[in-house]
């Protein structure tokens, strides 16, 4: 078996049997579970019944509308003062009156015993709609009775926006780009914790004089992608069946109508590759240069809130996609994936852009792997002691 | 030819000139000795000839030509900073380990359990490493060094900070190795170590040789014209002698150049002394060293 091969199979039975990982994997299903569990609760909690009366001396609502909201009750009463007593009684939360000539006058009056919900302002909404809509075609009155759809059409950045409640389809490429955030600092911190702890055990003088530096580092690269891969299948695999059993078992629409942007999601992972070259070059560059592996860690996490930058920045990108500090964001490689996400919600981001991108991390990437070689191969040997740059000259570099 | 030659290496560090020249060869079964004070670049040298570090000058040949990978499998070594996996369970550490010298895993386990009973080490071999005491895992850093049976050695100060019982371990399995003509180089400033192993040496001080040689050739080169005697009672005068100075439990006699330490024994004999001591005053190494080392 190759030597490369024998680094990589060590390290992937090192990094995937042990309990950290088995955290990482169940750590994503018990997360997703508990945000969907609040969710159900507080919704639950926000849910309560509502006794609404009214006064309808025109008889103008003397239809009910099929579907109605089970939380609010509708109690007709004759006149005024009985709607006022119930009220004053708290038999009811509220009474509207409207006048006899309501048809007319399209006045109504809404009197609150204290603070009304919005669910029970539209359950009553939806009565006086139905009745004024009864003498219409069927079709005519169902929608109207739907209401508007709005759905802004930026016609400069190629998006269309519904109002109210946007696709999934839409956040996908953020999803992808959290999801390659999480695996970037996966396996970068875990490359960077791994050079840290041969160092620290003393043993990468004993793996150095059995194969080359590079084939340490390619082989390392390669077990630490393989736990990182399979941790990413997990993932995905645990979302996919929250997905269908949100959509099959719970019959949630919104999941049910995911549309996939083919074209941004190729483009993102044109961008993602030499983005992730980059990012665990850097990694392996910092780990060369750290003295052990608890300062790795704290490096590390200082590097990949720069990772995170473009979602702080959310609103300002959001505002406008495709303004300087977007553009500049998108061609910086530590920022390039995620900002590409976040502009690709609100405009149809230039291919031309998305090949820049692509670009300069896969340059930045390459330069980065030799500045990485130079830095491991120089440092490697330094035990206990912080890397000098000065070390980097002409002689030092050839180490 | 040589196993191990060694020509005219320089390495620098930044401004360090860590080794400036040094040359030596090393033959096929012998115990070589690269010795030098703290700081005189026998560590870096070693990292030369094993291409961890590359020249800035000079050439290595090992094995009849530069290093290469599969030439690596040939070679056991033994850093002088050293470590095993901590995490990981001993056995399986040391056969990882020698897979990277290119043993197959069944081989490593095979070989394996006689130097796990050997070393004593047969019944923790399912422990991690960093349950193990220092002296278990000096051992278990001996077993990694020879598990694959390497034809050269390169021991970076062997003996640093083994205990006695595995410092006579380790000398004896030199020796056995020795015995089967395997090539060991070891690197040290422990004098009396070489004296007792070493067949050549090289003495190397500021990244330069400084000696170079038989170990026995070079003692005689700096000895000076003197004698050591014991003599049952008081040593009587004898011509030809320059000073008289104690050493240990006998005398040292400095002689001038026209006398023999033969003229001085049948003086010894003619006066009917009682000799109990008699030879050619050859300084120690340490002695060496020092001098060669101060001169410098």
């Amino acid at each position: 078996m190759s030597k490369v091969w024998l680094v990589a199979e060590q390290q992937f039975r090192k990094d995937v049997f042990k309990r950290s990982f088995i955290v990482a994997i169940v750590a994503m299903p018990l997360f997703l579970g508990f945000i969907i569990v609040m969710g159900l609760l507080s919704a639950r909690m926000q849910q309560q019944t509502t006794a609404l009366g009214y006064v309808d001396p025109g008889h103008v609502l003397t239809q009910q509308p099929a579907a109605s909201n089970d939380n609010v009750t509708l109690t007709r009463f004759a006149s005024a003062a009985e709607a006022r007593a119930a009220l004053d009684a708290e038999q009811i939360d509220a009474y509207y009156a409207l006048p006899a000539d309501y048809p007319h006058s399209r006045q109504v009056q809404l009197v609150v015993g204290s603070q009304l919900d919005n669910a029970a302002v539209q359950a009553f909404s939806e009565l006086v709609r139905f009745n004024l809509l009864a003498g219409q075609e069927e079709q005519v009155a169902a929608r109207a009775q739907a209401g508007p759809e709005i759905v802004i059409l930026a016609t400069a950045n190629n998006r269309a926006l519904p109002l109210g409640a946007p696709g999934l389809g839409l956040f996908l490429p953020v999803l992808v780009a959290m999801l390659f955030a999480f695996l970037v600092m996966t396996v970068a911190a875990t490359l960077m914790e791994s050079l840290a702890a041969e160092k620290q055990n003393r043993t990468i003088e004993i793996v150095v004089s059995s194969i080359s530096p590079g084939q340490m580092m390619a082989g390392k690269i390669l077990g630490v992608m393989g736990m990182a891969l399979l941790l990413a299948a997990s993932w995905i695999g645990i979302l996919l069946a929250f997905a269908w059993i949100g959509a099959h078992v719970l019959g949630w629409g919104w999941l049910q109508t995911i549309t996939v942007n083919g074209r941004d999601l190729a483009l993102l992972i044109l961008v993602l590759v030499p983005s992730f070259l980059c990012l665990a070059a850097l990694m392996v560059a910092l780990g060369a240069t750290v003295v052990d592996t608890q300062e790795a860690q704290q490096i590390g996490a200082v590097a990949f809130m720069i990772i995170f930058v473009p979602i702080y920045l959310f609103f300002l990108f959001a505002n406008d996609p495709n303004g300087p500090l977007a553009i500049a964001a998108s061609l910086f490689p530590l920022t390039a994936v995620t900002t590409l996400a976040v502009r690709s919600i609100f405009m149809e981001v230039p291919t031309a852009q998305f090949i820049a991108s692509a670009l300069v991390a896969l340059v930045c990437g390459l330069a980065l792997v030799w500045l990485a070689g130079k830095l491991f191969r120089a440092n490697m040997l330094r035990y206990g002691q912080r890397l000098q740059l000065g070390r980097l000259g002409r002689k030092g570099a050839k180490a | 030819m040589a196993t191990v030659e060694v020509s005219h290496l320089k390495k620098a560090f930044g401004p360090t000139q860590a080794v400036a020249d040094v040359s030596f060869a090393v033959e096929k079964g012998e115990i070589f000795g690269l010795l030098g004070p703290n700081g005189a670049g026998k560590t870096t040298s070693i990292r030369l000839m094993l291409d961890i570090f590359q020249p800035d000058a000079g050439t290595v040949s090992i094995l009849d030509g530069p290093m290469t990978e599969a030439k690596k499998n040939r070679i056991g070594y033994m850093p002088e900073e050293r470590g095993l996996y901590q995490e990981m369970p001993l056995e399986a550490c040391l056969i990882y380990l020698a897979t990277l010298k290119g043993l197959s895993k069944t081989d490593a386990r095979r070989r394996l359990q006689p130097y796990l009973e050997h070393f004593d080490l047969a019944q923790h071999r399912a422990k991690k490493v960093k349950e193990l005491s220092k002296g278990m895992q000096q051992k278990a850093q001996i077993i990694s060094t020879v598990l694959h049976e390497p034809e050269i050695l390169i021991m970076d100060e062997p003996f640093s900070g083994l205990d006695p019982v595995n410092t006579q371990l380790a000398k004896d399995l030199m020796l056995e190795l020795h015995r089967r003509g395997v090539t060991i180089i070891m690197s040290t400033h422990i004098m009396h170590q070489v004296e007792e192993l070493c067949n050549r040496i090289v003495l190397i001080n500021q990244g330069r040789n400084v000696l170079y040689g038989d170990l026995a050739q070079i003692r005689r080169e700096h000895s000076g014209h003197a004698v050591r005697v014991k003599v049952d009672g008081e040593l009587p005068a004898l011509a030809g002698v320059q000073a008289v100075t104690p050493h240990n439990d006998a005398l040292q006699l400095t002689l001038d150049q026209q006398t023999s330490p033969q003229e001085i024994l049948q003086q010894l004999v003619s006066q009917h002394c009682a000799i109990e001591q008699f030879e050619i005053a050859l300084p120690s190494l340490d002695e060496i060293f020092i001098q060669v080392v101060s001169e410098q």
